[in-house]
């Protein structure tokens, strides 16, 4: 356990010290601080708007951050052959592997964090409003939303073991766009298409793809329904988060089992 | 070695088991409370915005189009804001603000140069919140948006608003102050009994919101409704409806007998081409109630419900304007003019319907007290009409004129004037006008 702790808190490390992360964080942020002028243009719906953009920004920022945080770990060791010294010593691949992930996951959960305390400054500030009745979604999006991202994390670090980067980009990247799709394409065409095989193809990829729109509670924070289903989301989330780390726990063994027959 | 993968791929078979049986027991939560909603309404979408209203950034999208909106419509883009409102509803169905905003625009701003909504976009707006109500169904506001539409841009069919505001009070998040119109809705829709029941259960909850929160707001509107109580049971009896239930409506002296003899007389004069002037007289004297004066394609009525798809593109061919008369003094006399907006009113039908009507159930409480909620202490030797069924008297009278008439051409180039029966052309009274009484029936010795 040490061993992968010691691992991880220096990925963590690395990753602050990124220059590409910190740019890609500090536009995020930029961006977070500029929209709630936005709301100069829209008179009629101006909360909804903010939590909008915002939120969009958070989400688009932090799959950034979580893809190039990822896909770069493992080639990375392998390119610098630092790889080499770290399994010299006492460690296991599996440990390596999961110091590795869980470092990443740190770095993303401190970014996702920094960049919602923002947010929600810029939200306090232009709604004068404390109300945890207003801040409430945005703060619960923003935790699903670390899990999202973990799970996209995993799948990065899962190709990561057998491709190159930047085809692993292209692959995370195409994963997460279908696991975004796939509640709605499940209730499209899986639950009322008429197209028995098409039915039968969308149930199977939505019980086996990793599914990012379950985990995405966002959708509701900008609108009053979103106020209203506060107390039943508490046991949506767990759930949420159980599947995630169900979903992560599939891809780490999957990754454990590939990294340790791979020759490095 | 071998027994660690053995174990690592029993633990894998497990959470993946464990994954799927969490990701489908969430599933009907996911469809409840974060679905984009009915993908029947994507009918028509191109691929891009089917992806783009699936994926998880839609909500930004309707956000930054919704920012477009409003510049749309601060620069009088009016037209421009309609397929934007369609496509944020499609990426964003939660957003009730866009479907009540739209539906408003929809409904209220497309005017002529007199300031008359194009009532042609009502169904439209109908449809847009009807889609909204099918997407936001667990709260009030679309609902309470909806009814309102019908209570008081379409001013016809008050057993709609009536539908739709009771369903508005039932949800839990209504905001109290909202909920007395459907006490109105009920008098329009000439329901008094649950107009009575109505008021007096919000008497009742006020009563028992301010005992229990103390807020001197609920005290205000407990006020309210008794006041609101009394008063139409006070008219209620004045008017002779308790009476008549109890069979001695005849026995006493209700201002409601003797009906009115409206007497409707109308001139319809076309001054330009399609620049109509009426004007004409009834048995009204008070000032307050207003006729209303449709002028349409013969063949084209407007049915008010929502349109069948969600289709901006209207039939410009189709005219259709309507407009409230004033009345005063027995009079009215209005200039409509309808040559600034030829998309508005084209008058490409080969008959053009003129027509008037006076429904009691909405005009004002001071008319209302002669002539009755259902109209019963009025009458018209011409243009009266009695619903047996719903126990509903009203004005209607109609006129149709050829189209060259309100052209002002062929046989019409000289002169285009309709004079109903009974007209009689006087001179416009120079003295200003002097609000007169109502004339009462005698009273009984």
């Amino acid at each position: 356990m040490s061993q992968i702790l010691a691992i991880a808190s220096t990925t963590l490390g690395e990753a602050i010290r990124r220059r590409v992360l910190l740019i890609i964080l500090m536009v995020g942020l930029a961006f977070l601080i500029i929209s709630p002028s936005l709301n100069q243009l829209t008179p009629r719906g101006e909360r909804m708007v903010l939590i909008q953009m915002t939120l969009g920004i958070l989400k688009i920022t932090s799959a950034i951050l979580a893809v190039t945080l990822t896909v770069y770990l493992l080639p990375n060791e392998v390119e610098r052959r630092t790889i080499y010294t770290i399994l010299s010593k006492p460690v296991q691949r599996y440990q390596f592997l999961l110091g590795k992930f869980f470092g990443s996951v740190g770095a993303l959960t401190l970014m996702i964090g920094m960049m919602t305390l923002v947010l929600l400054v810029a939200f306090v500030i232009q709604q004068q409003t404390f109300d945890m009745k207003d801040l409430g979604p945005i703060i619960r999006s923003s935790i699903m939303l670390v899990f999202q991202m973990s799970l996209l994390a995993a799948v990065a670090m899962f190709f990561s073991t057998f491709v190159t980067p930047v085809v692993n980009f292209f692959l995370t990247g195409l994963v997460f766009v279908f696991g975004t799709l796939l509640n709605p394409l499940f209730e499209a065409l899986g639950e009322r298409g008429n197209q028995p095989a098409m039915q039968v193809i969308t149930k199977i990829a939505h019980y086996a793809v990793p599914n990012f729109s379950t985990l995405d509670i966002s959708t509701n924070a900008a609108s009053e329904a979103g106020t209203r289903i506060g107390g039943s989301e508490l046991v949506y989330m767990t759930q949420g988060m159980l599947y995630a780390l169900a979903y992560i726990g599939i891809l780490l063994i999957l990754s454990v089992l590939v990294f340790d027959r791979k020759e490095v | 070695m071998a027994k660690k993968r053995g174990v690592l791929i029993g633990v894998l078979a497990g959470a993946f088991i464990a994954q799927a049986a969490i990701s489908q027991s969430m599933y009907p939560t996911w469809k409840r409370d974060y679905s984009t909603g009915n993908t029947g309404i994507a009918e028509g979408l191109s691929v891009d915005q089917l992806l783009a209203s699936m994926s998880g950034l839609r909500q930004m999208v309707a956000g930054i189009l919704w920012v477009q909106c409003d510049e749309y419509f601060h620069n009088g883009q009016f037209d421009a804001i309609l397929p934007l409102v369609r496509l944020i509803t499609w990426l964003d169905p939660r957003q009730m603000e866009v479907y009540s905003s739209g539906a408003w625009h929809i409904a209220y701003n497309f005017t002529d140069e007199q300031n008359r909504s194009d009532r042609r976009y009502i169904p439209i707006a109908l449809r847009l919140l009807e889609e909204g109500v099918v997407q936001n169904p667990d709260t009030y506001r679309l609902f309470h948006e909806t009814g309102w539409i019908y209570y008081h841009k379409v001013d016809d069919n008050f057993p709609e608003a009536v539908r739709w505001f009771e369903q508005s009070v039932q949800k839990p998040d209504v905001l109290p102050a909202l909920r007395g119109i459907l006490a109105n809705a009920y008098l329009k829709a000439g329901q008094l009994d649950k107009a009575v029941d109505w008021y007096a259960t919000l008497e009742k909850d006020y009563q028992t919101r301010f005992e229990l929160t103390g807020d001197r707001s609920d005290e205000t509107q407990y006020d309210v409704m008794a006041n609101n109580l009394n008063n139409l049971l006070i008219r209620m009896t004045s008017r002779g409806v308790f009476g008549r239930r109890a069979g001695v409506y005849d026995q006493y002296d209700y201002d409601t007998q003797n009906p009115v003899d409206l007497n409707f007389t109308v001139k319809i004069e076309v001054l330009q081409p399609k620049v109509v002037r009426v004007s004409g007289t009834w048995g009204i004297p008070a000032t307050g109630a207003r006729i209303r004066c449709v002028i349409r394609d013969k063949g084209f009525e407007i049915p008010w419900e929502p349109a069948p798809s969600m289709d901006f593109e209207l039939d410009k061919g189709r005219t259709y304007m309507l407009d409230s008369l004033y009345t005063q003094n027995n009079r009215f006399d209005r200039k409509i003019d309808m040559s600034r907006n030829p998309t508005m009113y084209p008058f490409k039908a080969d008959t053009v319907v003129v027509e008037f009507m006076f429904n009691p159930r909405t005009a004002p409480h001071h008319i209302q007290d002669k002539v009755g909620w259902d109209g019963e202490g009025m009458t018209d030797k011409r243009y009266y009409v009695f619903d047996k069924e719903r126990n509903h008297h009203w004005l209607y009278a109609a006129f149709e004129i050829p189209r060259d008439m309100i052209l002002r051409r062929g046989n019409y180039r000289l002169e285009g004037v309709l004079r109903s029966e009974g007209f009689i052309d006087v001179e416009v009274r120079e003295q200003s006008d002097v609000i007169e009484r109502i004339p009462r029936a005698p009273l009984r010795n």
